[in-house]
């Protein structure tokens, strides 16, 4: 060994730089100011208030002193919304209208139903790239914009490929599914004049996979098969909430109820978790590596607490309703009014409870826990990246390129 | 003026540089450390970006559509710049302008597309797409519905669950009453009608031929003959198929609803309700053609059509003294004037819809088992 002092510090490279969610305040009174434009416009704020919520994020992931920015308008995702309802309701109508005229139960209409079904999945698959595209082109970092430059078709045939051989092998190759999607997104993204390069084995998370299959699509599996008249009995039994008091559900049946799913968010969680991980550490940036050391049980807690939150709320509400409209009924209220009142009230207290459990604390932390995690590694050759020679998104035109199509 | 010590960022890479920041007029100006110049920008193209706030620096975007940026974390220099000039942020109202001028077309294409599907092309599929509903979803859709309302409204005295009203000779003779009625003329499906113990003055038909009656209206009903007169009348519904068609109408108008309205947790429970709110009751022509159906079919049973005109006239008055708690649809509304008149002259041969024994026995229905009636 030779000295071991100052000569070794200067070969070892930098540390890592860690990357800082700021727990900046607000969120809640922008999500409030958000819920109330929402109603006050019967929902059209929501592109504004979505693009509000994206600010507050984007500007809370830190990193080298510099926090992201978002450039999007709420402009940009209302044209985007008004071109898909200019595509999507008149799709829609078509194939219903067609499928009518075809001799019912018929090779003809099987075959309309089936393309339906496709344009469907291919549409959410274009959907969900382009939303993409258009978040990334307005996310910027010390003035050097993100942008993507691959090919929607080429996204939605991969995608088809992928899931073909999901449905082939029962489900057991979605991690690669999942792998092979996000390395054509990754390597078809730039920041700045340099391109993002993906590499990872998606074999590892493949008995975290298993555990999903057996715990979560199983039961469900199992359930579909012992009875398929499952789902409509159950959308019966919460119209008619008050069978559930009189022991519908038996007691060990309950438990199965409860045991199953908790076990099932866990196993998906903790699935979610590991890919997000692998996914990190399969990016790069030229010789600039991402890290990522997030844990799952946190996550699994609070989005558990969650469930329970939505499940008991729920349930009291669903149990006190038909005794309240027997009583504003039987003092002399109008029936329909009633119905709607106590309904469409019941649901939006616990649609608001809900709204602010999971935009204000479930995602927040889910956010900030992840991007916590992170490290990057040679993050002093970020100086070096110059700007993209991409078009920078204009303010007035263009928005062939760019809108986000439907919801994100 | 006070120059500021800032961080500029050129918009060509994302290296950091160290400068300071001054205002002169109403140019910002920017310059290295060492003192040589970087640039200017009139105030009116720069926009603040971020604010210093919790702990973060504040950011400002220099030129209009520009990558370039400065980061700062004194607050003064926002106010100092922002200073007496309110224009500084861009051009606010040009912007909006182009804004609305980028949307215009799209909305007009929406706006135009959803007039035309409601006014249009819901009313056409409607029937169509009714027509071809197979008999058994139809069934399921409709009982699933008739259980909610029952489960919702056939109570006891201490709110416990029961089902419909079902005393045995009450059944029998509602039972004897349907078959009159649906013998002239067969509906699409087998009728099933029931009775519900509330105090509504209600009766309304569902998907796959049920009728719900509430024992309100059995009360108010002064003779079998007026019973049967509303029966048709549902029955009239039910033989043009109504009930399925205003469900298609409800489902479609939500699915649209809910597209308009966004896929937002909540929306499209919002977007079913408006749905509802739309579509909540036949239209004027639908109620006049289950009139005219049900005054036929009251003919061809031979029952008296002019109990309808009696019954309805009765429920116009309860509901002009503002009593009852009468909804204004899905319901048995009083018919318009001209076909009230046409009900009043319908005199033709007829008999009792019901023996008394039985209209006795019918209006007890929902008396319950542990006292049977002693009288026969």
């Amino acid at each position: 060994m030779v000295e071991p002092s100052d000569a070794g510090a200067e070969v070892l490279p930098p540390l890592p730089t860690r990357v800082a969610f700021v727990g900046r305040r607000g969120l809640f009174w922008l999500l409030l100011r958000n819920l109330l434009l929402n109603i006050v416009s019967l929902s059209f704020y929501r592109f504004w208030a979505r693009t509000a919520v994206r600010r507050f994020y984007w500007s809370s992931v830190v990193f080298a002193g510099e926090p992201l920015e978002f450039t999007g308008r709420g402009l940009d995702l209302f044209i985007g919304f008004l071109i898909a309802l200019a595509i999507l309701a008149p799709l829609g109508f078509a194939f219903s209208t067609i499928a009518q005229m075809l001799e019912p139960g018929g090779m003809a209409q099987a075959i309309t139903g089936w393309a339906y079904l496709f344009a469907l999945f291919a549409l959410t698959l274009i959907a969900r790239y382009r939303a993409r595209r258009y978040r990334l082109s307005r996310t910027s970092w010390r003035g050097i914009r993100f942008a993507v430059d691959g090919s929607t078709l080429r996204y939605v045939l991969l995608s088809t490929g992928w899931w073909l051989a999901v449905l082939a092998t029962l489900g057991i190759a979605t991690p690669w599914k999942r792998a092979a999607q996000r390395a054509y997104l990754t390597r078809t993204t730039t920041f700045g004049d340099r391109r993002f390069a993906f590499s990872g084995r998606p074999s590892a998370l493949l008995l975290n996979w298993l555990f999903v299959l057996a715990l979560v699509l199983g039961p469900i599996a199992l359930v579909v098969w012992v009875n398929f008249n499952f789902i409509p009995l159950l959308v019966i039994q919460i119209m008619s909430a008050p069978r559930m008091q009189t022991g519908f559900v038996p007691l060990q049946g309950l438990g199965l109820l409860l045991v199953v799913p908790t076990l099932g968010l866990a196993a998906y969680v903790f699935y979610r978790v590991a890919e997000l991980r692998m996914f990190t550490a399969a990016t790069s940036l030229g010789e600039i590596r991402f890290r990522s050391t997030m844990v799952a049980w946190g996550v699994f807690f609070l989005l558990l607490l969650v469930a329970i939150a939505a499940a008991v709320t729920g349930f009291g509400i669903l149990t006190a309703a038909p005794s309240m409209i027997r009583g504003l009924v039987a003092s002399g209220w109008p029936l329909s009014l009633v119905l709607y009142g106590v309904v469409f009230g019941g649901f939006a207290i616990w649609a608001g409870i809900l709204y602010f459990l999971i935009n204000g604390w479930l995602r927040r932390t889910i956010i900030a826990t992840y991007f916590e995690s992170v490290t990057v590694e040679n993050a002093a050759l970020l100086d070096e990246i110059g700007q993209t020679a991409q078009r920078a998104p204009t303010r007035g035109e263009g928005l062939a390129d760019s809108f986000e199509f439907g919801a994100s | 003026m006070q120059a500021f010590d800032v961080t500029y960022y050129d918009g060509r890479s994302a290296a950091p540089h160290p400068a300071r920041a001054r205002r002169e007029g109403d140019r910002l100006i920017l310059a290295a450390p060492a003192g040589e110049p970087i640039g200017a920008w009139p105030l009116a193209d720069i926009r603040i970006v971020a604010d210093t706030r919790d702990g973060l620096p504040g950011r400002i975007a220099l030129g209009i559509n520009s990558d370039a940026r400065l980061t700062f974390s004194d607050p003064l220099l926002a106010v100092d710049l922002i200073g007496a000039d309110r224009h500084i942020g861009g051009d606010r109202i040009g912007e909006l302008r182009r804004g609305l001028r980028r949307a215009a077309l799209p909305l007009a294409i929406a706006a135009a597309g959803i007039v035309l599907l409601f006014t249009v092309v819901l009313p056409m599929l409607a029937p169509v797409i009714a027509q071809r509903i197979p008999p058994a979803a139809e069934q399921r859709l409709g009982a699933a519905t008739a259980d909610t309302v029952i489960g919702i409204f056939a109570r006891d005295a201490a709110g416990g669950r029961r089902s419909a009203c079902a005393a045995p000779q009450g059944s029998a003779a509602l039972a004897a009453l349907v078959a009159r009625l649906a013998r002239p003329e067969p509906l699409p499906l087998t009728p099933q009608v029931r009775v519900i113990d509330a105090d509504l003055v209600n009766a309304f038909a569902l998907p796959g031929g049920h009728v719900l009656v509430f024992r309100g209206l059995l009360d108010l009903a002064q003779s079998p003959d007026e019973l049967a007169s509303v029966l048709a009348h549902e029955f009239g519904h039910l033989a043009l198929r109504h009930p399925l068609e205003l469900a298609i109408r409800q489902t479609t108008t939500a699915a649209v609803m809910g597209l308009i309205f966004g896929d937002v947790v909540g929306l499209s429970l919002f977007g079913s309700l408006a749905a509802q709110l739309v579509n909540s009751s036949y239209s004027r022509a639908a109620e006049a053609a289950a009139d005219e159906a049900g005054l036929d079919r009251l003919r061809a049973a031979g029952i008296d059509g002019r109990a309808y005109a009696a019954f309805m006239g009765r429920l116009a008055a309860i509901e002009a003294q503002g009593g009852g708690s009468l909804p204004a649809h899905l319901s048995t509304h009083p018919p318009s004037a001209e076909r009230a008149a046409q009900a009043r002259a319908s005199n033709w041969p007829s008999t009792p819809a019901l023996d008394d024994a039985q209209w006795q026995a019918l209006q007890r229905i929902c008396a319950p088992p542990a006292r049977p009636n002693t009288r026969g």
